[in-house]
């Protein structure tokens, strides 16, 4: 059960208790969510916002184009 | 779901051992990651840090370096993933100020609502400022400063999209606002086609006469 005030805005955020947040495997609530959005996770860079330096600066690829890279590369 | 261990809680401190690591990561990290997830994004520079983090740990059972060094190590990482996640959604309600500065809020409430939303918006803005001056204290067993402050912060981002951003009245300011700009713009667009046509004319006389 949620005793703070920041537990409390983690529960508003996610829209999940707490407890189940913290014992639910990262993977599945991952699954979740996507189900939930109807589309893969993203994985944005926000450097300079936050990071201490980032070596792929924006250029961070989807898991989608890293698969049709390589199945170019093995055709 | 597997069962709650009975008496583990992270004591709000500086992890000594591998297993207080692990607490604080499922009390803490794990939910302000959960917090970031939300939107079905995860930065890069977030995964970073966790990445670094699980590295330092394999080094204390793969090259025997000491275990309350590599747990110091992985906590500065996790530490620094969770400033990330604070961050990110201060950053994120500094959008939603600046989207609402651009919509005439004065309308909503008689002028109250823009009063209420400055003074919340400055206040939480002054403690996520302290907050950041406290970042570089040292943490010790019993405390991390820079948490305790921003945990306040992050709970008045959750406040501010909730009572501000997502207000009732905040769609019918925009398309007010909207419908008050066009027909300004129209009149504008009138008066000046009609001071071009008169001018138009007058010239056309005084060359004509």
């Amino acid at each position: 059960m949620a005793n703070t005030a920041f537990e409390k805005a983690i529960e508003k955020t996610t829209g999940e208790l707490i407890d189940s947040l913290r014992n639910m495997p990262i993977d599945e609530r991952r699954k979740k969510i996507e189900k939930k959005f109807n589309r893969r996770m993203s994985f944005p860079s926000l450097f300079p916002r936050i990071g201490r330096g980032n070596v792929l600066g924006n250029r961070t690829l989807s898991r989608q184009k890293i698969e049709d890279q390589l199945d170019r590369v093995l055709s | 779901m597997t069962e709650w261990v009975e008496g583990i809680s992270w004591d709000r401190g500086r992890p000594t051992n591998t297993k207080q690591l692990f607490i604080f990561y499922n009390e803490y990290v794990k939910v302000l990651y959960a917090g970031v997830q939300a939107s079905n994004q995860i930065p890069v520079e977030m995964l970073f840090e966790l990445n670094a983090a699980l590295d330092h740990l394999s080094r204390h059972w793969i090259y025997s370096e000491a275990e309350q060094e590599v747990v110091a190590k992985a906590f500065s990482h996790l530490k620094r993933a969770c400033l990330d996640a604070f961050k990110i959604k201060f950053m994120e309600t500094v959008d939603q100020y600046k989207e609402l500065c651009n919509i005439d809020t004065s309308i909503i409430d008689n002028g109250d609502f823009d009063r209420k939303l400055h003074i919340f918006f400055n206040g939480m803005r002054s403690k996520a400022t302290k907050a950041r001056k406290v970042e570089g204290q040292p943490d010790n067993d019993k405390v991390v400063p820079a948490f305790e402050l921003w945990e306040e912060v992050y709970a008045d981002c959750v406040e501010f999209n909730n009572n501000f951003f997502l207000h009732e009245k905040i769609n019918w300011a925009r398309r007010r606002g909207w419908r008050i700009s066009f027909s300004r713009k129209s009149t504008e667009f009138i008066l000046g086609f009609l001071a071009g046509f008169l001018s138009s004319l007058l010239v056309w006389w005084i060359t004509k006469t």
